[in-house]
């Protein structure tokens, strides 16, 4: 029978062959389809052992319920005004991190991307060389309770035509609290500040799409505002100095200062892409900025003060500057990659960056002696930066399984900068030059359809560098390789090295950072049953330069160290009809900052009906510092709640 | 309206030691069902005589297929779906699956063959003939026949500045061509598992407890880096045309200062902060400000950036930690000394 099968079933499949007409292309039309995915969870936290402050500046999670993530998903291949929607939220209900990604479209017609982040920023981290410590007082002089968040909406019409306009819009707001310091001559006093920037931006443009060629051109424009104020109320602030200077006890009874900086600026983008001959791609981009600023800065304050310069004492200053500042700033590239011949590649590449920051600034001060003393300055700078890359690499694929790079690397570029006010010892310089020949060589490995390996090696005798601790006769590589060994089963090693030094006298610079890393992925039959993820990585940073030595001016060596061993491991297990998740990660440190960061945690996640599944999570925080005790901080925190499928 | 029907045929033949495999398929759809039938392996004369009656019958029968209005040498996408099914449905989901649907491209009907080459010999054949599968491709070859067609696009103007693209890390590392998706790559925490698969290092430094908040999803790494390449440092993305991307969240450094602090603009951020994450607090480079600061507040003649005054007297708390009193250290609106 079943042979029988075998020799009619074709001529039945031809007899319909035969009776049908060749029909389109075979596409789900007019489908549509939703999918809803939502974690809705009710956070605990226990009661934080340790520093909450600290727990806050790392952590900062709170109780109470919250929605963990969503996620909805919407094709309608039919659709009139939209095919595609993609929306997902994270974090929503009080946490200090939320996020929300919309992206919807019609197909050919139209695409419109929403972003929105809120980002909540605590750090009172007490240890950062607090001249109170010793007096027991673990307040932070530099503390931040704020919020940065950010709104932004890109729309693209007509995206896949040939003439293709482009709108965005985008604004970022940081708003909140902190405290600072109010340095007075002898003493400086912690205190209060609001925060309150604003940044707008506007562009639009559009892209020209040829089959060999595309030209984009963008305009836009932004406006920006920080407004601050820096206060003290009614009240003795002794100040970080409790002994006298100049024979005078040092208070600030009443402060109020405020900023006001107001900014605009335009920018323009245009970008053309080639693709002339089958052996020759270019790319060149010119972009232009010019952001501007004005500022008035008010201050009042009032209590018992010395002036160093006039040796006199003061009961009151008032004080108002007037500033402005403007930046014009250039950048372009072009880059070609030509392929003289089928495995060989040689990709040039030049990058150039200028700008010129001009600013004015006027000061009125009015001490309060006896009698009043009255000071006027003007002060205007310049900061001016001509920073230029060129860069060829040919890239021959030696044999199918082996691809060879070697190239050269050219940095050059100058830069003028404000008289350091910081001028003791030998004169210092204004202006610096960076000027660097780079080899570059790179090896791609494919041994096996499942082994590959990569590497990566520059290194140059440097010449020049703006700064002390710029990169100057230096060496790095980075390898890298992967083991396939199923589908299921994959072994990836890494390891990174970069070696910096400068032997210029008074700087004797020896840097040297190194990581190794390790990591295991194993998801049989797509993790059914069970799924392993596990990495480490040991790093280590070694870092000796001269530095100046204080008040005597002598030299010694800054010494940093930070030998480190990260780990995660998250295994994934199927037990009946519960999913359990078990694992986390660490960092632990030793070297000049002895830290230790735990975070274990186990899940459970059990199906409940059709499209519900319970979740249950554990988490673990745990922060040590070896030198600073009074910063640990340890805690749990337990969430559960349902995640719904739709 | 009923979904139109489509047939298929193929025959081939194709030697295999120890005799001779011809195989055969046939499938027909209609109203949503497929049915398809392959035959192959035939060792015995018997069957081989069998099979190849049929086959001609076959042949005959779909002769009217053959008139399809194609390129030479193309078997169209309707072929492919005979054998490669999964992959064909998953396509239409897929972005490129506006190479079958808009005129635009003039790929209508080849969506498939126009990466894959023409296949009718494959097609004729069963066999891997003439056609590029790109599992055994070369990350030159596969990047150049993604860049036919998107090498002018936007996307990929920093290619040239590209560590990846250097480094033979191919499109389809990261793309999936096939799979059903919004999009060819994925994106937030699913980016982040992506790039971190690779980069190790990265991925240990967001487990140190001073870092941007990645694992809580607030940031990922395509909001900093563009991984088709952007000038340096780092393959950083820019705002408002040149300006780097940090300064898109913390725009409250962006300046222009009336009084700059030079390293601010004149080098990355990560001269001075470990972006990804650090054991120091407020990421920064060292565990110690004082430190930090001096090793460019060193006179040195060939460098920026001089010493200090002496009443800093260093072995004081008071002078420790040079942020209190220079509290605007990113750039002041009124004081060429930072202090406020």
């Amino acid at each position: 029978m079943a042979r029988l099968g075998r020799v009619v079933l074709p001529f039945l499949f031809a007899a319909a062959v035969w009776a049908q007409e060749t029909p389109p292309i075979a596409s789900p039309q007019g489908e549509q389809n939703w999918d809803v995915n939502l974690d809705i969870r009710n956070r605990w936290v226990q009661d934080i052992g340790g520093n909450s402050q600290v727990y806050r500046s790392v952590v900062n999670l709170g109780e109470g319920p919250r929605l963990f993530g969503g996620d909805i998903r919407f094709r309608d291949s039919a659709g009139a005004w939209i095919d595609t929607l993609d929306a997902n939220a994270n974090s929503w209900g009080g946490d200090p991190y939320n996020t929300a990604h919309v992206r919807f479209g019609l197909r050919d017609v139209y695409d419109l991307t929403f972003n929105y982040r809120n980002v909540a920023y605590f750090n009172n981290l007490p240890s950062f060389a607090n001249p109170l410590l010793g007096e027991g007082l673990l307040l932070s002089q530099r503390a931040l309770d704020i919020t940065r968040r950010q709104i932004e909406t890109d729309l693209v019409i007509k995206p896949n035509a040939t003439v293709s306009p482009f709108f965005s819009f985008y604004n970022a707001q940081g708003f909140g609290r902190g405290t600072t310091i109010y340095r007075a001559d002898g003493d400086e006093f912690p205190v209060d500040t609001d925060l309150d920037d604003d940044l707008t931006s506007f562009r639009g443009g559009v892209k020209l799409n040829f089959s060999k060629y595309n030209f984009t051109l963008e305009q836009g424009g932004t406006t920006f505002s920080d407004d601050q104020e820096v206060f003290f109320r009614d009240g003795t602030n002794p100040g970080n100095i409790t002994r006298p200077f100049l024979g005078r006890d040092i208070v600030l009874n009443e402060l109020l200062q405020h900023y006001r900086a107001d900014g605009d600026g335009f920018f323009n983008r245009g970008v053309v892409q080639g693709r002339p001959a089958s052996w020759l791609n270019f790319t060149g981009q010119f972009l232009y900025s010019r952001p501007t600023i004005n500022v008035t800065h008010d201050l009042t304050a009032a209590g018992s003060f010395v002036s160093q310069a006039l040796i006199a004492p003061f009961t009151g200053q008032f004080e108002q500057n007037l500033a402005d500042a403007n930046r014009p700033h250039s950048s372009a590239s072009w880059t070609t990659e030509l392929r003289p011949h089928d495995r060989l590649r040689i990709v040039q590449s030049w990058y150039t960056d200028r700008f010129h920051v001009s600013s004015g600034s006027s000061l009125v001060r009015i001490l309060n002696t006896q009698p009043e003393t009255e000071f006027e300055d003007v002060a205007i700078q310049t900061l001016i930066l001509n920073y230029n890359q060129h860069q060829v690499d040919a890239i021959f694929e030696a044999h199918p399984r082996v691809t060879l790079r070697g190239g050269h690397r050219f940095v050059w570029g100058d830069a003028v900068v404000p008289e350091a006010t910081l001028r003791f010892g030998s004169e210092p310089t204004n202006q610096g030059e960076i000027r660097r020949h780079v080899g570059l060589a790179g090896l791609s490995l494919r041994a096996a359809s499942r082994l590959t390996f990569s590497m990566d090696f520059e290194t140059s005798p440097g010449d020049r560098t703006f700064f002390r601790t710029g990169l100057m006769d230096y060496w790095k590589t980075k390898t890298r390789a992967r083991y396939k060994l199923s589908p299921s089963l994959s072994l990836t090693g890494a390891f990174a090295i970069l070696d910096n030094r400068n032997p210029a006298q008074d700087i004797n610079f020896d840097f040297q950072s190194r990581q190794t890393s390790v990591s295991f992925h194993f998801t049989p039959a797509n993790g059914e049953r069970f799924s392993v993820l596990a990495d480490y990585t040991r790093s280590t940073l070694r870092s000796d330069i001269e530095v100046v030595q204080l008040p005597f001016f002598g030299q010694e060596f800054s010494r940093y160290r930070d030998n480190g061993h990260h780990a995660g491991l998250f295994g994934d297990f199927q037990v009946g009809r519960a999913r359990l998740t078990a694992g986390g990660s660490f960092s632990v440190n030793a070297g000049s900052r002895p830290t230790r960061y735990y975070v274990p945690r186990g899940a459970v996640t059990v199906p409940v009906a059709d499209r519900f599944k319970w979740v249950a999570e554990w988490r673990w925080y745990g922060f040590g510092e070896e030198f600073f005790r009074y910063e640990d901080f340890r805690t749990h925190t337990f969430s559960t709640g349902l995640q719904i499928g739709l | 309206m009923a979904e139109p029907a489509t047939h298929h045929v193929s025959i081939g033949t194709a030697t295999k030691l120890p005799g001779i495999d011809v195989s055969i398929c046939v499938a027909t759809r209609r109203s949503g069902v497929q049915l398809r039938a392959c035959y192959s392996n035939m060792f015995s004369l018997r069957r081989i005589l069998r099979w190849t009656l049929s086959s001609l019958l076959l042949a005959a029968f779909a002769m009217p297929l053959a008139s399809q209005d194609l390129p030479a040498g193309y078997a169209g996408s309707e072929m492919c779906q005979v054998c490669h099914e999964d992959t064909f449905l998953g396509f239409q989901k897929n972005p490129h699956a506006l190479l079958e649907k808009s005129e635009r491209w003039k790929k209508q009907g080849i969506a498939c063959e126009s990466c894959h080459q023409p296949a009718q010999a494959h097609a004729e054949s069963m066999e891997v003939v003439g056609i590029v599968t790109f599992r055994a491709e070369t990350p030159r070859r596969i990047d150049q026949a993604c860049l036919e067609c998107h090498g002018t696009t936007e996307t990929h103007k920093g290619r040239s500045f590209s560590s990846h693209s250097r480094n033979s890390v191919s499109c389809v590392s990261c793309h999936r061509i096939h799979q059903e998706g919004g999009d060819l790559v994925p994106r937030g925490a699913s980016a982040d598992e992506l790039c971190s698969s690779c980069h190790l290092d990265v991925r240990a430094a967001f487990n140190r407890p001073f870092r941007h908040k990645l694992q809580e999803g607030a940031i990922s790494c395509v909001d900093c880096h563009n991984p088709h390449g952007d000038p340096p440092p780092a393959m950083m993305t820019r705002v408002s045309a040149n300006e780097l991307v940090c300064l898109k969240c913390h725009a409250d450094k962006r300046g222009p200062f009336p009084f700059e602090h030079a390293p601010v603009k004149l080098e990355p951020c990560s001269t001075c902060h470990e972006p990804h994450g650090s054991s120091n607090p407020r990421m920064m480079a060292r565990h110690d400000v004082t430190r930090l600061c001096l090793e460019c507040h060193t006179t040195s003649l060939l460098n920026l950036g001089g010493s200090p005054p002496a009443f800093h007297d260093l072995r004081s708390a008071r002078f420790q930690n040079c942020t209190i009193c220079h509290s605007k250290i990113h750039g002041s609106f009124v004081s060429k000394d930072f202090l406020r």
